[in-house]
C-alpha cells in the first residue's frame, strides 16, 4: 500500500524508525570524572597537618564530618552542596582551629575543647546553615525571578488591553507574526 | 391603458405638459388612438390658432427614441409630427406616462380599420391624395435616415376638414413594422415576429405605399382571407404582386405602379425616381416580376413539400428536430445541387452546418442552432429564425422587450440566440458587409460580452437598454415614475422612498444598467462593489452611483434618500477600526443626515483620506498587539524554566555566600587569636 504523503508531499518514515530516534535522542547520561588530584592534596595536606599540628588535625577531621558527609552525598559534578556546606563548617571550626594554633599547649587545649559541647554546636551548626542555605536558597530566585516575569508581562498585556480598547477585539484577530 | 378607460368615469383632473399644454384625460380622442396610444384632447396654453392632440404611450412598449426626438427637431410637413413630448403624471393610471403631443389631423383617419371593404378609389384620387400626399412625407423621412415603417389605412391621417390633404401617421410610439399587417410588409420582413422587425428602408416604406394604393383600388384588403403565414407562403410562391392584387382589375398605369412598388428584390422595386416619373405621367417598361428558382422535383420537410430555397428554410425553421437530421444528412445538398443546380447553396449549407459547435457536443440547443445557422445559409435576407423565435438582426431590442413583458417570445431563448452568435453568423451570410453591418456586427460581439458579464450594471438588463435606447428605466422600485432620463431618477427614488415602496436598498440591477447605460462618464469599479457580497462595499457602492447623480443632475436635496442610507450608515461606519472614529463619525452623522445630501453623506462616510490613514494605523496596531501576544508567549515559556534557572542561580549564590562567610571567619579568628 502507498505510504501516505505529509503535507510537503514526501512520504512518511515508518513508524518502526520512531523508538530508534527517541532512543538516539536521549542525551546519554555524562559519567562522573573521577579526579585523584583533590583527594591526593587533601591527604598531603592532612599527613603534613597531623606531622607538623597533630591536635589541629584531630579538630579538623572531627569538626569537618558533615562536610565529609556532604560530599559523600553530594554527586553533582560541580558540587555545590559540598563548597556551600564546606565554606560554612569550615568557618565554624577555623576560629577553634585557631584558638590551638596560637595556644601554648595544643594538646591541652584540644582536650578542652572537645569536651565543651558548645564547640561541637558551633561548627556543626555552620554546617547545618550551610545545608539550610543550599536547599533554601532556590525558593527564594524563583519568587525573585516570578516577580521579575510578572512585571514585564503585565506591561505588554496592558498594551494589548490599550490598544483592544483603541481598534475593538479585531485587532488581536491576526496571525502573530514570524521574527 | 383599459384601466385607464375604468377610472374615466370619474373626475379626473387635467395633466399639465412643459406648463404649455394641458392634457384632457376626460377627453379621449378614439379616432386618433394608435395601437400602443390613447388619443386625448390637449389645450395650448399659447394662443396658436393650431389644435393639438395627445398620444400617451403605453409603457411596455418603448418608443423610437431616435426617431421622435429627430422628427420632432425637423417638423415634417407631411408627417404627424410630435411638436413637444415629455413624461407626465397619467393620473387615469395613477402613474407617470410617456406623451407625445401632436398637431391634430382635421379631416381624421383616412380608414378605421385595414381589414374593411370600401369603395374603391379612382386612380386619380389615389394619384392625388395618396402618392402626391404621402410621397414627400416619405421622403422627407428617408432623407433624415428614419424610415415611417408604419404605412397601413388605418394611420394616414387628413390634414384638413374636407379631407383631401393625406399625412402619414403616427411613427414613433411604436417600434418599426409593429403593427403593420403581413400585406404591408416585404416577404422577409412579414417572416419576422411583429415585434422583433427591422427598422428597415425606404423601400419598405415604398412596398406599403404600394399595397395602400392596391387596397384603395381594389376596395378590399390585400390578400383576401389569407392568414398571415398563409399569405407568406403564397408571397414567396407566386410574388407579392400577384398574391395580393389576386384578381382585381387594374388598368395598365396602376398595375404598373403597384408592380413596380410590390417586386419582391429590393434591387428591382421603385424608387422615389420611378415613382415621380409615373406621377408625371410618363410610362416606364414594365418590370418582369422574377421569381426564385422552382425545382423540378419537391424537396419534402417534416411533410411539407417544397420547391424553392426560401420554402425549404422556412420549413426547416418550422420543423425543429427532424430538421437537425434533414441538415446533416446528404439530401438536402444532393437536392439543392441535382434539382436546383445551386452549387453555391449546396456548398454554404454544408459550412453553415459545421460552423460553430461541433457536431459531436449534440443536445436540443446544438441541433437548434445548426438548424438556425441552415436557415441562414439557405436564405440569408429571412429574419433569424431559433426555435420558434423569428427576429430581424436589428430587431432584438423590441423582441426583449416584448418577450419581458410577456407579450411573446421567450427571454431565456433570446439569450440563447445571442450567445450563440447568430446575428453575428446572419451578418457573415449577406455576402459583401455593408458599413452598417460591419458596425453592427461589431456591437454584437460587445453585447454578448454584455451579456456574459454577471455584475450590476451588465447581463440582460443592460444589454434591454442598449438595444432600446428610449426605454424607460424599468426596475420594480421606479417603473411607474417612468424614469426616462438620468435626472428623473433621483427624483422618482425619492418618492418611492417616501412612499414606502423602498424599504432596504435602492439600487436593482435594473437601476444600475439603466444608469450605466445612459450616463456617459461612468466608473465601472462601482457597478463591481455594487455586487459585491460584502454588505458595507455593496452600500457604499450604491451610495457612490447616485451621489454620482446628484452631482451631475441634482436634486440638491434628498431627504427621505438620505435618510435611507442612514440605515445603513452603521456598517459603513464599523469599516473604520477605529473605535474614538467610529464613534465621531456615530455622533455627527445625525446632522450630516439632515442636510440630506447623498453627495454630503458620501464624503462624510467614505472619505478614501480618512479610511487609508485609518487602516494604515489598524495594520500597525495590529502588528504591534502581535510582538506583544508574541512577548507575553516568550514570558510564559521563561516561567516554565524558572525552576531549573533558579536552582542553577541559588547554589551558586548559596556557596558564594558560604565562602564569603568562611573567608570573613578565617581573617577574624586570625586577627582575633593572632598575638598582633
Amino acid at each position: 500500500m502507498a505510504k501516505p504523503p505529509t503535507a510537503a508531499g514526501k512520504p512518511l518514515a515508518p513508524a518502526k524508525a520512531k523508538p530508534r530516534a527517541s532512543t538516539k535522542a536521549k542525551p546519554a547520561k555524562p559519567k562522573r570524572q573521577t579526579s585523584l588530584l583533590g583527594p591526593f592534596i587533601f591527604t598531603t595536606i592532612l599527613v603534613l597537618l597531623a606531622v607538623t599540628a597533630m591536635p589541629i588535625c584531630i579538630l579538623l577531621i572531627a569538626g569537618m564530618i558533615p562536610t565529609i558527609t556532604a560530599y559523600a552525598v553530594d554527586q553533582t559534578e560541580r558540587r555545590m552542596l559540598t563548597l556551600t556546606v564546606g565554606a560554612l563548617n569550615l568557618a565554624g571550626v577555623v576560629p577553634f582551629c585557631m584558638q590551638l594554633w596560637f595556644s601554648a599547649d595544643p594538646m591541652q587545649g584540644l582536650t578542652q575543647l572537645i569536651t565543651q559541647p558548645w564547640v561541637w554546636m558551633v561548627m556543626y551548626m555552620a554546617a547545618g546553615i550551610g545545608w539550610l542555605l543550599h536547599f533554601g536558597m532556590p525558593v527564594a530566585v524563583a519568587i525573585v525571578l516570578e516577580q521579575s516575569l510578572d512585571v514585564r508581562k503585565s506591561k505588554y498585556v496592558s498594551i494589548q488591553k490599550r490598544l483592544k480598547e483603541e481598534w475593538g477585539d479585531d485587532v488581536a484577530l491576526v496571525t502573530v507574526p514570524e521574527e | 391603458m383599459a384601466a385607464a378607460a375604468k377610472k374615466l368615469e370619474g373626475p379626473v383632473s387635467s395633466v399639465r405638459l412643459r406648463d404649455r399644454w394641458e392634457i384632457l384625460p376626460n377627453i379621449p380622442l378614439a379616432d386618433l388612438h394608435s395601437p400602443t396610444a390613447q388619443a386625448y384632447a390637449v389645450e395650448d396654453h399659447r394662443t396658436t390658432g393650431q389644435s393639438y392632440f395627445a398620444l400617451i404611450a403605453d409603457p411596455k412598449y418603448p418608443p423610437r427614441g431616435a426617431a421622435l426626438n429627430l422628427v420632432k427637431m425637423v417638423r415634417l410637413p407631411h408627417v404627424l409630427t410630435p411638436v413637444e413630448f415629455g413624461p407626465v403624471d397619467w393620473t387615469p393610471d395613477g402613474r407617470r406616462c410617456l406623451a407625445i403631443i401632436f398637431e391634430r389631423p382635421a379631416g381624421g383617419r383616412l380608414l378605421a380599420s385595414c381589414e374593411q371593404t370600401i369603395t374603391p378609389w379612382s386612380e386619380a384620387e389615389v394619384a392625388e391624395r395618396i402618392l402626391s400626399g404621402l410621397l414627400p412625407g416619405i421622403r422627407a423621412l428617408d432623407t433624415e435616415g428614419v424610415p415611417h415603417r408604419g404605412i397601413r389605412p388605418d394611420n394616414i391621417f387628413f390634414r384638413d376638414a374636407a379631407r383631401r390633404q393625406t399625412t402619414l401617421g403616427d411613427c414613433v410610439t411604436q417600434s418599426p413594422g409593429r403593427h403593420q399587417p403581413a400585406a404591408y410588409e416585404t416577404i422577409e420582413s412579414a417572416m419576422a415576429m411583429p415585434w422583433a422587425r427591422s427598422a428597415g428602408t425606404v423601400a419598405d416604406d415604398l412596398y406599403a405605399l404600394g399595397v395602400l394604393c392596391l387596397y384603395l383600388l381594389s376596395g378590399r384588403p390585400p390578400g383576401g382571407d389569407l392568414a398571415e403565414e398563409a399569405l407568406i407562403d403564397e408571397k414567396i410562391k407566386r410574388g407579392s404582386f400577384a398574391v395580393l392584387a389576386g384578381d382585381t382589375r387594374l388598368s395598365i398605369a396602376m398595375a404598373e405602379l403597384c408592380r413596380g412598388l410590390l417586386i419582391d428584390d429590393v434591387d428591382e422595386r421603385w424608387t422615389f425616381k420611378e415613382l415621380e416619373h409615373w406621377l408625371e405621367g410618363r410610362r416606364l417598361t414594365p418590370k418582369p416580376i422574377v421569381l426564385a428558382p422552382r425545382a423540378t422535383r419537391a424537396f419534402e420537410v417534416a411533410g411539407e413539400q417544397c420547391f424553392s430555397i426560401r420554402m425549404i428554410a422556412r420549413a426547416l425553421a418550422r420543423a425543429a428536430e427532424q430538421a437537425a437530421h434533414i441538415v446533416q444528412g446528404p439530401a438536402l445538398p444532393n437536392w439543392l445541387q441535382r434539382s436546383l443546380d445551386d452549387k453555391a447553396a449546396a456548398i454554404s449549407l454544408t459550412k453553415a452546418v459545421g460552423d460553430g459547435d461541433g457536431p459531436s457536443s449534440g443536445g436540443a440547443a446544438h441541433d437548434a442552432r445548426m438548424v438556425a445557422r441552415a436557415a441562414m445559409s439557405l436564405d440569408p435576407l429571412a429574419p433569424i429564425r431559433y426555435r420558434g423565435l423569428s427576429v430581424a438582426v436589428d430587431g432584438f431590442g423590441g423582441a426583449l422587450v416584448t418577450a419581458l413583458n410577456g407579450g411573446g417570445g421567450s427571454v431565456k431563448l433570446l439569450v440563447e440566440l445571442l450567445l450563440a452568435r447568430l446575428p453575428q453568423f446572419w451578418l457573415r451570410m449577406q455576402g459583401s458587409l455593408r458599413p452598417e453591418h460591419q458596425g453592427l456586427s461589431r456591437s454584437y460581439d460587445r453585447l454578448c460580452r454584455t451579456l456574459e458579464d454577471r455584475r450590476p450594471g451588465f447581463g440582460l438588463e443592460r444589454l434591454i437598454y442598449e438595444l432600446n435606447p428610449a426605454l424607460h428605466c424599468l426596475s420594480p422600485l421606479v417603473e411607474n415614475r417612468f424614469v426616462y432620463g438620468l435626472a428623473d431618477l433621483l427624483p422618482a427614488l425619492e418618492l418611492a422612498v417616501v412612499g414606502g415602496a423602498i424599504e432596504n436598498h435602492p439600487v436593482d440591477r435594473h437601476i444600475a444598467a439603466f444608469v450605466a447605460h445612459s450616463s456617459k462618464k461612468f466608473d465601472e469599479t462601482v457597478l463591481t462593489a455594487i455586487g459585491h457580497i460584502d454588505p458595507a462595499i455593496k452600500v457604499a457602492g450604491m451610495l457612490h452611483l447616485l451621489g454620482q447623480l446628484q452631482v451631475e443632475h441634482g436634486p440638491d436635496k434628498l431627504p427621505a434618500l438620505t435618510q435611507l442610507f442612514g440605515r445603513h450608515a452603521q456598517i459603513l461606519i464599523n469599516r473604520f477600526h477605529n473605535r474614538r472614529t467610529r464613534e465621531r463619525l456615530g455622533e455627527e452623522l445625525t446632522a450630516v443626515l439632515r442636510d440630506g445630501s447623498l453627495v454630503r453623506l458620501l464624503q462624510f462616510l467614505d472619505d478614501s483620506k480618512e479610511r487609508q490613514e485609518d487602516s494604515t494605523y489598524y495594520a500597525r496596531a495590529r502588528a504591534n498587539y502581535a510582538i506583544a501576544a508574541k512577548a507575553i508567549e516568550r514570558c510564559e515559556a521563561d516561567r516554565q524554566r524558572i525552576p531549573e534557572e533558579a536552582a542553577t542561580t541559588a547554589s551558586v549564590i548559596a556557596a558564594g555566600i558560604s565562602m564569603v562567610f568562611s573567608v570573613l571567619a578565617t581573617v577574624g579568628s586570625f586577627l582575633l587569636y593572632g598575638h598582633f
